[in-house]
Formats: C-alpha cells, structure tokens, sequence
C-alpha cells in the first residue's frame, strides 16, 4: 500500500464514528459557549462600598473604580450592617465603608504628615488578590493626599498666602501638570502588547496543549492496535519509523485544526506565524514525547493509559495554565510549558525546537535499547 | 444468565484491578508532590516569596533611586520586589528565559528628565515571564497601573510645587526645595496602606479560598481517574451484548450490572487510596499543619476521620463513576472514549469552580455550573467538609442524579442495540 492511500484511509477511519467530529467540535463549542456567556457581569471580586454623607471625594472615588469595572464589580450598599453582612454571607467579597469626615481626615493627616485609615474594609479572609484590591482602593484615595500635601507644602513650607495664589490657582496649576499618560507599559518579550482578552479565557490555550497532548497518546494507542492486528506486517522494517510516524501524525493534524479554531474562538490567537510555528513544533515534541512513553510501556495499554493521565495532571500545575509555579529542571521536561511560554519567546521557541532534537534522540536510543535489554532479561531468567 | 454475566463483569474487573490501583495510587503521589510544590511556593506564611525583576537602564541618578525605592514599596502584596542591574535588554531575555528573573523594566534614555520636567511621553517597558495573560497577570497589571496612577499623581505635585518654586523662590533654592518636598510626598506614598483598615470577620459558614481550590483539585482528580479505567471499556463487543439481549438480558439489566460491577471497582481503589492518604497523614501529623490554612480538612486528619471523609463522600463517588460510565457509553472507540472523558470533564469542573470560585463567572454560567453533575458533588462535598457530617439532602440528590445519568446509558445501549439488529 503507498503511504498517501494509508493516510487517506486512516483520516476516513477516525471520522467513519461521527461521535470523533462531536469530540473535536466539543471544546470549541464550549469556549464559544462561556464567550457569548460571560460578555458582561463577569467579575473576579465583588465590593459593596457605603458612604453615608453625599461627598465629593467618595464620588471621585467611585467614579476611579471604573478602570476595575473588568474584574471588580462595585455596588453601593444600603447601610454599613447590610455591607457587612453581604461580607459574611458571601454575596460580596469585601465591603469599603468610607468615613463621614473623609475630607477633614485627609487634610489633618496631611499637616501631622501622618497617614490614618478612612476606610473600613471588611473581609471574611485575606489572600494575595484581596490584597491588591486594597492596593486600588489605596492609590484611588491617594491622588487626593497627593493634593493636599501639595497645597500645605506651598502654604506651610513656602510660606506662600492666599493673596499671592489663591487656593482655585493652585487647583489649575495642579491639573495643568496632571499626568493622564501611564508610567508603565505591560509587553512581552517578542514586543507585542497583552492582548485583550477575558480572565475567564485566559486558561483556554493551556487546556487545549494539554488535550493536543493527549491527542499524541491516543496515536500511541491507535498505533498499538494496528501493530497488533499486523497491519504493519507488509510493510519493511526499516521504512515502519516512518510510516508510523506519519500514520499517527494523521490524527494530530485533525486535532491541530480543531485547536486553531478553538485558541481563534477564545480570542486568545496572535498571529498565523507565530501560531502555527509553535504548533507544529508543539505537535511534534508532544508525538515523540508519546512514543518514548509507548516504547517504555512495552505492549500494555492501561499502562500508557496510567501514564497519560498522570502527564496531563502534571502539565496542568507545572504549566502556566491556571498558576506558574517553578519546578526548576522539571518545567523545561513539559513540552506544555515551552509552547505557553513560547508564543511571545523566541527564546522558549527556539527552546522547544532543541527539546524536539533531544526526544528525538531520546526516542533513538530508547527503541534501539529496548529489544536489548528485553534479550539480556530473557537470557537471565 | 444473569448471574453468569454479573461473574463475568466482575472478574473482567479484577483483571484489570490490580494495574488501575497501581495507577490510581501513582497519581495520588505526584497530586500530593504537586500540591505540596503548591503550597510551599503560595504560602503566605514564613519567608514571602521574592519577584526578582531587571532593571534595564540608568539607575545610578538619584531620582531613579528614588523611583526604584519606589518600585520595590509597591508591593504590599506577597512579594518582595528585588531590583537587579541588568546592562542590556538581551541580556534581560537571556535571564528572564533562564528564569533568574521574574520580569524585567525597560527604562527609556531620558526617562527621568521627562519626569522632572513633567513631560511623561516615556513609559517604562514591563515585560513579565509568563507566556500568556492569566489571572495573576491580569491582577498584577492592574496593580502595577494602580500604581503608576499613585506615582504620577505625586510626581504631578512635586511638578506643579516646582513651578511655584521657580515662580516665587530665590533659583537657588530650588533643588533644595524640591528633594525636600519630594521625600515627603514619597513617605505619604509609601505609607498609603495606613489610608484603609481591614477587619477580618472570619469564614462561619463555607470553605477558605485555599480550602475551595484543595476540594476543586480533589474531585477533578477523582474524576481523571476515569482515564485509567478506559481499557475496561474500550474494545468492547456489541455482539455479547446482543446476545444477552437474546436470551433475556434487558439493556437495562445489562447496563445496572456492569455499572455496579464499575462501581465496586471504583469505591474499592477510592478506599485504598484514602487509607494509605490516612496512614500517611497521621505519620505525618499534618493535622497540626494543615489547620491555619485548611481548617475543615484538618479536622478529618485526626485519627482516622479521613476514612470517615471518604464514607460521607460515597453519593458524590457514585455521582462520579455514573458520570464516567455514561460517557463511555456514548463512544465505543479509544481515541473518541478518551477524548470525550477529558473534554466533557474538564468542561463541567471548569464551570463548576474547581480551577476558578464560580463567582468569578456571570450570573448565567454560575447557574449552569450549579446544575452539572459536578456542581452539585461540588456542593455535597463543600457541605460535608464545612459541617463535618453526612448532609442527607444533597446525598439524595445526588443519587437521584445518579439515577438519571443510568436512565440514560440505558436509552444508549437500548438505541445501540436497537441499530444493530436492524
């Protein structure tokens, strides 16, 4: 049989179960699903805040929480007890009850150059990103310190009256110099800028290394049950590497596809380039990585089975899917981690191609090894 | 018959037994490696974890001094930033891939005269490690914006103080002034966290966040066990099931054995597991670690109460393997089978708020995650460990569930069956 008839036959076996395009339709569906769903009142955080005078500097404040607006939904509270008790009933993460006297607070801290809290903030507990909503809620009180200050150092330190420059000059000269431009400019190493995409999709690219993965296992286990049917037989010995090479590379091209379309779903896509550099060479570390594990598994296919789930655990947590944690050494084994960080990392891709050569030689050694070691075991017993 | 085909399920079982609880108990070891690398590298108690970023820039003026002082007291969060002198941005990559820093900051030429000046048409270049925005990213950014709002606003008072310096002062003054207004509105900046004061009311009557994401791991692991015991169901023969169906099996019959037959085999190596996990925690006393962070689950450390987890969790296993089972009942190839229990799994947990709280999603796929199968083990599990015992309701509706999932591999193999005699 010529190898294009086999590669023809063996794309019209997986798709002759129709159940295999629902598998690969199912995740794209499902991140088309939690898209359109979570276009709005999606929120990492929910704040009830209360403030029981009417004041300028709390509707300022207010008015600065819409650059949250993405991952804190904000809510005024009726009373102080009704904040408090969404906190400990869960309806809301954290309430912020601002002080009647906010303003007179500020400009005392100012002049005692001492700051002292204006804002009550209650929890049910602390963690590190309850921590950085404080920090919002800190810098959006700032700017009017920041003011004060200003206008008792020209008072108090410059000794500078009203009657040289009232206090509405003072007020203008602050907002001619006012910085609307930000100080710092998020990127990635290649240059690009972060793309606009939802948290909630954020994890989706991950997951769909991590399926593509297995895709390359179940090649293996594909593989396994030709090998033992002999559909292999006929072909020569030396010409079978790549045949089965090419044969299992059927089924990843088919999962490679519905991936594109998955990562173009989730709005997460960068670039044609870019995309389908990593993917290919993502494709192919995750194929030999499979074969290295089927060759050490010998014949049995609940043993790969075993060892796959394991590798998808593990490529879940060392991967930066959901968190990044560093294993050191063990990071860089995960064909997962290079791709992640290699959309936006020459260096992680260039990276990912040197881990493809060295499984490759891995696989080399391990296949010529085996049937070795297998003669010496049979010679022992 | 049925008697017959009931044995011969059961010894298909233990044939594959021994090799499913190997795997089982190998995974369990690399959770609990992962966990722990988890733990050790989120813990907010003993030594907090360093962000190590490069500076790319001129840091010798005493103004970026200042700045960099700055950067470093930006942190109120877990991480102490530790700044490093890197000379070029190569350089930067080289160390950023090697992972000897976290992030690194380009400082443009002329960053600072810009500053001084008033002009802010420089921004400073973050590039941080990670190869795609996720949440922490997402918040970190935020944070470091929160923070560029905070510089800007006490460079802008020291601009427009500079200008009145020069307007109404002797020029000689000038600097002097300057650096001495500059030091104080820096102190009020670095001692902003004084503007709020939190009082923690405590967690009464549900899990801690660290708890919720303990439980989420748990459960989605139960549930990737299934990937284990896929060669129990793949390569399966219709034609045995036809022939049951011949001589008096019904599908329902055919279907309720073979479950119960999967059932046993799962609550069996779930036993084991949760005994050596029990063994291995007492020996270990984690009780005593465990209960800053993980209260409800410290609990169930003490003498032998973990096995006693594991019989309150029994409608939330069954719930479990139903699930499985269905899903290998709607394939019949290895690679479809397989793909299908990822998938479908990964999608219910991920909607149910195992990798994410459910309040992080809108209101509309919260409600959809808590009608899941996985939501609602999630909930029956969540009550169990905040109450410390059995909750009979969800435990109800859970079998209920249980119930419904069979119903349907029923209707499949009844609709298989009837396809292939047609």
């Amino acid at each position: 049989m010529r190898l294009k008839s086999a590669l023809y036959l063996q794309n019209k076996r997986l798709f002759h179960k129709w159940t295999f395009l629902v598998v690969l339709l199912i995740l794209p569906l499902f991140i088309w699903m939690i898209r359109g769903l979570s276009k709005d009142s999606a929120s990492v955080f929910r704040v009830d805040y209360y403030s029981s005078q009417d004041i300028a500097l709390v509707k300022s404040i207010v008015k600065g929480f819409d650059e949250y607006k993405d991952i804190i939904v904000f809510r005024r509270a009726d009373s102080q007890e009704q904040a408090k008790l969404d906190v400990k009933s869960g309806r809301c993460d954290a309430a912020w009850i601002f002080a009647d006297d906010i303003e007179d607070k500020v400009k005392a801290m100012v002049e005692d150059r001492q700051l002292d809290s204006v804002v009550e903030i209650y929890q049910r507990e602390d963690g590190l990103l309850l921590r950085l909503t404080r920090e919002f809620l800190n810098d959006s009180v700032f700017p009017r310190v920041a003011y004060e200050s200003y206008v008792d150092f020209v008072r108090h330190d410059l000794k500078i009256s009203e009657k040289k420059i009232s206090d509405q000059e003072l007020s203008n000269l602050f907002d001619e110099y006012h910085f609307d431009d930000k100080m710092f400019e998020m990127g990635y190493v290649d240059g690009g800028k972060g793309e606009d995409s939802n948290y909630l999709l954020a994890p989706i690219r991950g997951i769909m290394a991590v399926w593509l993965t297995i895709c390359s296992f179940l090649a293996q286990i594909y593989y396994m049950q030709d090998e033992k049917k002999g559909l292999y037989n006929l072909i020569p010995l030396r010409q079978r590497p790549a045949w089965a090479a090419a044969l299992q590379s059927v089924l990843m091209v088919d999962c490679s596809i519905a991936f594109l379309v998955a990562i173009g779903i989730a709005g997460v896509f960068t670039n044609w380039r870019t995309e389908l550099i990593c993917l290919i060479l993502y494709a192919i570390a995750s194929l030999i990585l499979a074969n290295v594990v089927r060759i050490l598994c010998g014949s049995h296919v609940d043993v790969l089975c075993a060892s796959m789930a394991m590798i998808v655990i593990i490529m879940l947590v060392l991967s930066p899917v959901f968190i990044s944690i560093n294993a050191g050494v063990v990071n860089r084994l995960l064909p997962s981690n290079l791709y992640l960080r290699g959309i936006h990392s020459p260096l992680y891709r260039w990276n990912l191609l040197q881990y493809c050569g060295v499984m490759l030689l891995v696989l080399v050694v391990v296949s010529g090894l085996k049937p070795v070691l297998l003669r010496l075991y049979k010679k022992a017993l | 018959m049925k008697k017959r085909y009931f044995h011969g399920s059961m010894r298909r079982i233990w044939h594959f037994f021994p090799a499913i609880l190997m795997a089982s108990i190998i995974m369990t070891g690399v959770i609990l490696i992962l966990s722990l690398l988890y733990y050790y590298s989120t813990s907010p108690s003993g030594k907090e974890q360093k962000m190590v970023i490069g500076i790319v820039g001129q840091a010798s003026d005493t103004y970026l001094g200042y700045g960099i002082d700055f950067l470093q007291d930006i942190d109120s969060t877990k991480y102490i930033f530790e700044m490093k002198q890197v000379k070029t941005e190569e350089e930067a990559k080289v160390l950023l891939f090697q992972d000897k820093i976290d992030a690194y900051a380009v400082i443009p030429e002329g960053w600072m005269d810009s500053v001084v000046e008033g002009y802010n048409d420089k921004p400073i270049r973050y590039v941080y490690a990670e190869g795609q925005k996720g949440l922490t990213s997402i918040m970190v950014e935020k944070g470091i914006d929160s923070a560029s709002v905070l510089f800007t606003d006490s460079q802008t008072a020291v601009v427009a103080a500079q200008e009145i310096i020069r307007e109404h002062k002797d020029h000689k003054d000038l600097d002097k002034l300057r650096d001495k207004y500059n030091i104080r509105i820096l102190a009020l900046a670095e001692s902003r966290d004084d503007l709020s004061h939190l009082n923690l009311m405590g967690v009464s009557n549900g899990l801690t966040a660290m708890e919720g994401v303990a439980l989420g791991v748990l459960l989605f692991a139960v549930l990737l066990t299934g990937l284990n015991n896929s060669p129990l169901f793949t390569g399966r023969n219709i034609a045995l099931n036809r022939l049951l169906k011949a001589r008096g099996v019904s599908p329902l019959q055919q279907v309720g054995m073979e479950f119960i037959s999967y059932l046993i085999l799962v609550l069996l190596y779930l036993f084991l597991i949760f005994g050596v996990l029990d063994v291995l925690g007492q020996m270990a006393k984690i009780s005593g670690k465990l209960v800053t962070l993980f209260p409800h689950f410290a609990g169930f450390f003490d003498g032998g109460n973990l096995l006693l987890l594991y019989f309150e969790l029994i409608p939330v296993w069954m719930l479990f393997a139903g699930l499985q089972f269905l899903l290998y009942e709607m394939t019949s190839g290895v690679v479809s089978s397989i793909l299908l229990q990822f998938s479908v799994v990964s999608g219910m947990c991920y909607l149910s708020g195992y990798f994410y709280p459910k309040s992080f999603f809108p209101q509309a796929l919260q409600a959809l995650g808590s009608i899941l199968p996985t939501g609602l083990a999630y909930q029956t599990s969540q009550s169990v460990l905040v109450t410390g015992g059995l909750n009979l309701g969800y435990s109800l509706l859970a079998l209920l569930y249980l119930c419904l999932l069979l119903i349907l591999a029923v209707l499949l193999r009844w609709n298989r069956l009837r396809r292939e005699t047609t």
